[in-house]
C-alpha cells in the first residue's frame, strides 16, 4: 500500500531551499505552491475546520521560512514541513481547548456540540456519509486523530509516526488502537448498514 | 479461542503492514478458516478506508492565491512583531504599575534618561569629553598613512611611539568642529573639507531658511554614497533617443548589457534599493530626480519581461503607468508625454480594471492636456 518514500531532498527542492535561504521570497513561494495542497489535506483532516487549517498552514510556512537555516539538506523537505505543521496543530488545538473550556465555565453550559456557525455551511457541502465520518473523527482526542490520519491518510509507518511526533512506538500503537475502537463504535450503524447488504451480519 | 485472541491482537498491525513475514502468513492462514476474525478484519479495513476518503471539498484556486499572498506578506512585514512586542511590554508595565502615578514616574524616568544621553552626546560632539580622554585614544584615530612619520622610532616601542608626537593631523582632531569649519578653507584635501562640513551640519537643525550651499554639497555626496544612482544607470544609454512615438518597446532598441544580464531577483533588489533611496529624495536636484525615474522605468520594464506570474505582471504594469506619468510631469517633453500616452492606450483594459483606475483615468486626461499644450508651442 504505502508508496515508496523519498529519502533525500530532490534537486528541485534543494535549489528552491538554497535560494530561499538567501532571502529569495519567490523561491520560497515555489515551495509553498508545491506543498500547500498536500499539507492542507493532512492538516484539515486533523483539525477538521477550514479556518483552523488555514491558520496552521500559514504559520507553518512562515515558521519554515524563518527556521530554514536549521533544515538539514540531506533529508527530504516534506517530512520536515509536516513536523512543523503537526506541532503547530497540536499547540493550536490545545489553545482552542483552553478557550472552549473557559467559554463553557463562563456560560455554565454542559457542552456545546457545534459552537461554530460555519458548521452548518460545512455540512451542506458534505454528503451524509462524509458528515457522519467527520463527526466521528471530531469525537476523537486530537492526538489520537493525528496518529490515525498519519497512518491511514499519509500512510506513514509506526516508526515514521513516532519520529514525527516524538513519541514511542508503544504510544503510537495504543493511540491508533484506541482511535480505531472508538471509530468502530461510533460508525457501527453505518458499517452495519453496509454489511447488511452482504447478509452476513449476525451480531 | 486463545488462538483467536492472539490473532486479534495482531490484526491491526497486520493491516498496517507492520508484521513480520512469518506472522503475516500465520494470520493469513487463520483468517481463511475463522469467520469471526475475518469479520473483524473487514471492519478494520472499512475504518482504514476513512483515511483515503475525501471528507472535505477542495478549496478553490482563489484560496491558494490568497494563502500564498498572506504568507508572503507575513514573511515580508516583520515590523508587526515589533508592535506585538511593544504591546507585550505595555502589558507588563500595566501589570507592574497599574496607577496613573506609575505611568508618570515611568515617563519622567524615560525623559530623564533621554535628556542625559542628549546632553552627553552634545558635549561629546563639542570635544569637551574628547579632551578628557586619555591621549592614546586620539592617536588611534589617526589615518594609517601618517604612520610613516613614526617609522624612525624604535619598532619595539610602537605603542609608546604612537603616544609621542603631536603632529598637525593630531591637532586637527582635537579642535572642536566649529573651528574646524574655518580651518577647512586652508585644507586642500577635499575629504577633510567634507568631514568638516559634515560635522558642522550635524550640530544645527537644518531648515529651508538656513540651508547653505555647503549643506547641499554634503547631502549630495552622502546621497551618492547611499547609492541613489544605481551603478547601472551610468552604463545605460540615454532614454528614448528618437523623439516621437514608437509602437515597439524601447527596451528592445536600447538594451544595455548590464540590464540584460540581470536575473529577476537582481532586478527586484535594484528596485528596492532605488525605492528606499527615493524616500530621502526631497533634496535631490531635478536632473537626478529625472534620472532616478528613468532608471526605475527601465528596471520595472525588465522586471515585467522576466516576471511570469500574471498577478505580478499586472502590478508591474500599474507601477509603470505611474512612473511614465511621473516622468512626463517632470519633463514636459513631447516624447515623454507620447511615451506615457502610448503606454496607457496599450494597457487601457488592464488599467481600467485596476483598483485605483480613477487615478489612472485622471492621469490620462492630464497627459492629453499636456500634449495639447506642447502642441501649441
Amino acid at each position: 500500500m504505502s508508496e515508496e518514500r523519498e529519502h533525500k531532498t530532490d534537486n528541485e527542492d534543494l535549489y528552491w531551499i538554497q535560494q530561499s535561504k538567501q532571502g529569495n521570497l519567490r523561491a520560497f513561494d515555489q515551495l509553498v505552491v508545491k506543498y500547500q495542497q498536500r499539507l492542507y489535506h493532512v492538516v484539515r483532516n486533523i483539525v477538521l475546520q477550514h479556518d483552523d487549517a488555514n491558520d496552521i498552514l500559514q504559520d507553518t510556512f512562515v515558521k519554515a521560512f524563518k527556521h530554514l537555516e536549521r533544515f538539514d539538506e540531506q533529508l527530504p523537505f516534506y517530512p520536515w514541513l509536516l513536523r512543523i505543521a503537526l506541532n503547530t496543530a497540536l499547540n493550536q488545538q490545545a489553545k482552542a481547548k483552553r478557550m472552549h473550556l473557559r467559554m463553557i465555565s463562563l456560560d455554565q453550559h454542559p457542552a456545546i456540540d457545534s459552537p461554530d456557525p460555519d458548521d452548518a455551511v460545512q455540512h451542506l457541502e458534505q454528503t451524509e456519509l462524509q458528515e457522519k465520518i467527520t463527526d466521528a473523527l471530531a469525537a476523537l482526542p486530537v492526538d489520537q486523530r493525528m496518529v490515525f490520519v498519519l497512518r491511514t491518510s499519509e500512510e506513514l509507518s509506526y516508526q515514521e509516526i513516532s519520529e514525527q511526533l516524538d513519541i514511542s512506538l508503544g504510544t503510537v500503537m495504543s493511540r491508533l488502537s484506541r482511535a480505531r475502537a472508538k471509530l468502530k463504535t461510533l460508525l457501527k450503524g453505518y458499517f452495519a448498514n453496509q454489511n447488511s447488504g452482504a447478509g452476513n451480519d449476525d451480531l | 479461542m486463545t488462538i483467536c485472541d492472539d490473532i486479534k491482537n495482531k490484526l491491526e498491525r497486520y493491516i498496517d503492514g507492520e508484521l513480520s513475514e512469518n506472522e503475516r502468513q500465520a494470520v493469513n492462514q487463520h483468517l481463511a478458516t475463522c469467520p469471526h476474525c475475518s469479520r473483524e478484519i473487514d471492519e478494520l479495513k472499512s475504518i482504514q478506508s476513512i483515511g483515503r476518503m475525501t471528507l472535505f471539498p477542495e478549496p478553490d484556486t482563489a484560496y491558494w492565491y490568497q494563502l500564498r499572498e498572506n504568507i508572503r506578506q507575513r514573511i515580508q512585514h516583520k515590523p508587526r512583531k515589533v508592535v506585538q512586542r511593544l504591546v507585550q511590554w505595555q502589558k507588563a508595565i500595566n501589570w507592574l504599575v497599574p496607577s496613573k502615578l506609575g505611568y508618570r514616574l515611568i515617563g519622567l524616568t524615560a525623559a530623564a534618561v533621554v535628556a542625559f544621553f542628549v546632553i552627553q552626546h552634545a558635549f561629546f560632539q563639542k570635544g569637551s569629553l574628547q579632551e578628557s580622554l586619555p591621549r592614546y585614544t586620539k592617536s588611534i584615530n589617526r589615518p594609517a598613512a601618517d604612520t610613516s612619520a613614526f617609522e624612525l622610532a624604535p619598532s619595539a616601542d610602537t605603542i609608546e611611539a604612537q603616544r609621542l608626537p603631536e603632529t598637525v593631523e593630531d591637532e586637527k582632531k582635537i579642535v572642536p568642529p566649529l573651528d574646524n569649519m574655518k580651518r577647512s578653507t586652508r585644507l586642500n584635501n577635499a575629504e577633510s573639507e567634507h568631514q568638516a562640513l559634515m560635522e558642522s551640519t550635524a550640530l544645527r537643525p537644518i531648515t529651508h531658511e538656513n540651508l547653505t550651499k555647503g549643506d547641499i554639497k554634503v547631502f549630495e555626496t552622502e546621497f551618492s554614497k547611499a547609492q541613489v544612482k544605481p551603478t547601472l544607470s551610468k552604463q545605460m544609454p540615454p532614454l528614448f533617443p528618437q523623439a516621437g512615438p514608437t509602437k515597439n518597446h524601447p527596451i528592445e532598441q536600447d538594451e544595455s548589457t548590464a540590464l540584460n544580464a540581470m536575473t529577476i531577483s537582481e532586478v527586484s533588489s535594484e528596485k528596492k534599493k532605488l525605492h528606499s533611496a527615493a524616500k530621502y529624495n526631497w533634496f535631490v536636484d531635478r536632473e537626478q530626480h529625472l534620472e532616478t525615474t528613468a532608471t526605475k522605468i527601465e528596471l520595472w520594464k525588465k522586471y515585467l519581461q522576466l516576471e511570469q506570474e500574471l498577478i505580478y505582471q499586472q502590478k508591474a504594469i500599474h507601477q509603470l503607468a505611474r512612473l511614465y506619468f511621473e516622468l512626463a510631469q517632470q519633463q514636459r517633453d513631447r516624447a515623454n508625454i507620447l511615451q506615457a500616452l502610448n503606454f496607457y492606450r496599450e494597457h487601457a483594459a488592464l488599467l481600467n480594471a485596476a483598483p485605483d483606475s480613477t487615478q489612472f483615468r485622471s492621469s490620462l486626461i492630464e497627459l492629453e492636456h499636456m500634449l495639447q499644450k506642447t502642441g501649441k508651442k
